[in-house]
């Protein structure tokens, strides 16, 4: 069982950074605390509005834009709705490796968005919106709901997957639209 | 004489209520022999989705989409200009007076989320 577990836990590593993304393979070999669930879920949404703001503010393209506004509304509902959660349950998100690396990478994602412009740049933000979100429909799929102890934690996670299927379709129509 | 117009008027007072309830509870009949049933029917958006995704009615029903989603979406007809909800917030719902069939999406997103309403004839 703990071999399989092990496997998984690569998998997803394997599968998480073969994107912009690349959540720690130190932090996946421990299971995850609640509060520190929170702080992953609750930096995540961030990291993308972080995204989102930049191509409010360098893209020319409306679908992009209007793509960005949407993942910079939606994201922030998803953290007021955690925020809510863990202050009714007295939770305080604590910040761990995985919340740590997820902000190193952004960084870095940031930095290359913004080292862009023109079609380059809205190219290259809609690529990582589908790297991004698969590799967060993976962690929260395979890490973080399995390990949340808190049953209104763990139904809040589940309730988010399908939005973030939602957004990684609506991010691969407009990277189609994008390439013709 | 004071207690007959006390009866009658307790007569009047149960029976308002009962004329009031039944008239309530029937589906209307119009002036030809057409049915107007006037119910109202629920559309939950929930997890991504409109539930039901088709929802049968009959003309004349209202029909109250209720957002229980963690995110903001809205109801729009593909036919421009038949209906178009404001922003439903979560918690928020909308209602709309069916008059024929549509097919409808949320416009935030549109690439996930339709759904059809079907009139019943």
């Amino acid at each position: 069982m703990k071999i399989m577990k092990s496997l998984t836990q690569t998998a997803i590593c394997l599968v998480v950074s073969t994107g912009l993304i690349s959540f720690p393979a130190s932090a996946q070999t421990q299971k995850l605390t609640d509060p520190e669930i929170a702080s992953v879920a609750v930096t995540a949404n961030k990291i993308d509005i972080a995204y989102a703001n930049i191509a409010i503010l360098k893209s020319k393209n409306a679908q992009v834009i209007e793509f960005a506004k949407t993942m910079e509304k939606d994201h922030q509902s998803v953290i007021d709705q955690a925020v809510a959660l863990v202050t009714k349950l007295g939770v305080t998100p604590k910040d761990n490796a995985t919340s740590k690396s997820l902000m190193a990478s952004a960084d870095k994602t940031k930095s290359m968005l913004n080292s862009k412009s023109g079609k380059a740049f809205d190219k290259a933000y809609v690529d990582n919106e589908v790297a991004y979100h698969t590799a967060v429909i993976n962690t929260v799929e395979k890490v973080l709901i399995p390990e949340a102890t808190n049953k209104e934690l763990q139904d809040l996670l589940k309730s988010a997957v399908p939005l973030f299927k939602a957004h990684l379709e609506h991010a691969k129509m407009v990277q189609k639209s994008l390439s013709k | 004489m004071k207690s007959i117009i006390t009866t009658l008027g307790i007569k009047s007072f149960l029976l308002f209520p009962m004329i009031y309830l039944i008239s309530c509870t029937s589906p209307n009949q119009n002036s030809g022999d057409t049915l107007v049933h006037n119910k109202v029917d629920t559309v939950t958006i929930s997890m991504m989705k409109f539930n039901p995704q088709v929802l049968f009615v009959h003309k004349g029903d209202t029909v109250l989409w209720i957002n229980n989603g963690l995110v903001a979406h809205t109801v729009k007809s593909y036919q421009d200009g038949k209906f178009y909800s404001d922003t439903l917030e979560p918690g928020k719902s909308w209602t709309w007076i069916v008059q024929d069939s549509a097919g409808y999406f949320c416009t935030i997103h549109p690439v996930t989320m339709m759904g059809k309403l079907v009139i019943q004839k």
